[in-house]
């Protein structure tokens, strides 16, 4: 006689498995990695843009520009190309929110520790090299040690609070603010020397 | 540099960058989620049990510290734990590893990598009090302080540091150490390397209480060797301290 009520546990997907359903279009390749990375990705946005609505709508269009990017791309480490699309995405939300009103995230307070190179909310000038700089940054964190390329990353790229990085570390907070503080001090001598203007 | 800018930049950082950090953080969740140690998962058993003898017995625990008695240092006093007993020595125990023996280089490389504070110095108001749990377990539970003569790795240029220190014992076995070890002279007048770890959030479980660590010392001793003041003994083979200070 049957179990009643037998109770399943659905296991994540492997991931090489999940680019296979989206090269053969197979539409449960969105939902299995909803599945898997919703909460990852979530928090990912919530950092950014402090509010739930459009941290739904910043999953939601991650989802599309994984579905339109592959084919042709196939990423190598599935969680690394979703962050950066989730990230691209919920950053132009961002800069878009805070035409209006002051956003209380994690990015925000990021961002503000970084003032005394990086000011000033207009939009970006008609000059600007963004992926000249993005290879200058990616210098620049080639050259720290393993544990403030952690750091950088966390509060930097993706804004984690100070201390989601001290769990992380098994630091104290005191600690990661110190490292904290000798990265951006590194960071403004490299960016001034590759001539940006503080 | 606007924001706007900074941030534009970062969406182009090498892939490769993301893909190492995605990774890591994964590896440290991965290893933080771990039990930490065997004797928490016993812990939480004795609680378990303890908790249950409680309810049947109807005795009230009433925190686990009978009036907290706070030091100089602004810690609380160990023996004002609830059933402490202060003791002289702690039963013959050995450091507490996780099994592994490392060549001395290795060893040293290791210590390189962690974040651990490691100074040389003399131990200062040593205490050591005994609490028996229910059942065969019981708590070495000591606190003492370290004038540092020497920072070796991490340090913040703290002179004085408060130091807990705990072993736990079944049946007269020793089961969880942190750091103390019973070849290590503790006379006063004698210095020493220390491996520390910077107390956070976190609680011990002794006696069915939890005990906040913080409250009790700044750091938990890690692990500790002998030393002779400019080099220290690992395993017979001699290592210069400043081999350990090199970045």
């Amino acid at each position: 006689m049957e179990l009643q009520n037998k109770q399943t546990v659905r296991i994540p997907m492997d991931d090489d498995k999940i680019v296979e359903l989206y090269w053969e279009r197979n539409e449960k390749a969105v939902e299995e990695t909803d599945f898997k990375y919703k909460k990852y990705l979530f928090s990912i946005a919530y950092n950014i843009v402090h509010d739930r609505l459009d941290c739904e709508e910043c999953l939601n269009d991650t989802y599309l520009g994984a579905w339109n990017a592959i084919p042709p791309t196939k990423p190598s480490v599935l969680k690394a190309f979703l962050t950066t699309i989730i990230r691209r995405i919920a950053i132009k939300r961002y800069h878009s929110n805070m035409r209006q009103n002051v956003i209380p995230s994690e990015m925000t307070v990021s961002l503000s520790e970084l003032e005394d190179f990086v000011a000033g909310d207009e939009d970006v000038g008609a000059e600007f090299d963004a992926e000249r700089l993005g290879h200058i940054i990616s210098d620049f964190v080639r050259s720290l040690s393993e544990r403030r390329q952690f750091i950088f990353m966390s509060r930097y790229y993706l804004a984690d609070p100070i201390d989601t990085i001290a769990s992380d570390l098994s630091l104290s907070r005191s600690m990661v603010n110190k490292e904290l503080a000798a990265i951006r001090s590194a960071l403004k001598e490299k960016l001034e020397s590759e001539g940006y203007s503080i | 540099m606007k924001k706007k800018e900074w941030n534009e930049g970062l969406n182009y950082l090498d892939p490769d960058l993301v893909e190492k950090y995605v990774e890591q953080k994964d590896r440290l969740r991965q290893k933080n989620k771990k039990p930490k140690s065997i004797w928490l998962r016993f812990g939480a058993i004795a609680a378990c049990f303890a908790v249950a003898f409680i309810a049947v017995a109807g005795i009230a625990f009433h925190g686990y510290f009978n009036k907290p008695v706070y030091l100089e240092n602004g810690k609380i006093d160990i023996s004002s734990l609830s059933g402490a007993q202060i003791v002289q020595s702690v039963p013959d125990v050995s450091q507490g590893t996780d099994g592994d023996i490392y060549p001395p280089d290795e060893f040293v490389s290791i210590l390189k990598e962690r974040t651990d504070l490691i100074v040389y110095g003399t131990i200062q108001n040593l205490k050591t009090v005994k609490v028996d749990e229910l059942g065969a377990y019981s708590w070495y539970v000591s606190t003492f302080e370290i004038h540092v003569i020497d920072e070796i790795r991490n340090g913040d240029g703290t002179q004085t540091i408060t130091v807990v220190s705990a072993a736990r014992y079944y049946n007269d076995m020793p089961e969880y150490i942190c750091g103390l070890s019973s070849n290590f002279d503790l006379a006063e007048s004698k210095a020493g390397l220390f491996v520390m770890r910077e107390n956070t959030e976190e609680t011990w479980r002794i006696a069915g209480a939890d005990l906040i660590v913080a409250e009790l010392g700044d750091y938990r001793a890690s692990s500790q060797f002998e030393c002779n003041g400019e080099s220290f003994n690992y395993f017979g083979e001699l290592i210069d301290l400043d081999e350990l200070k090199k970045e």
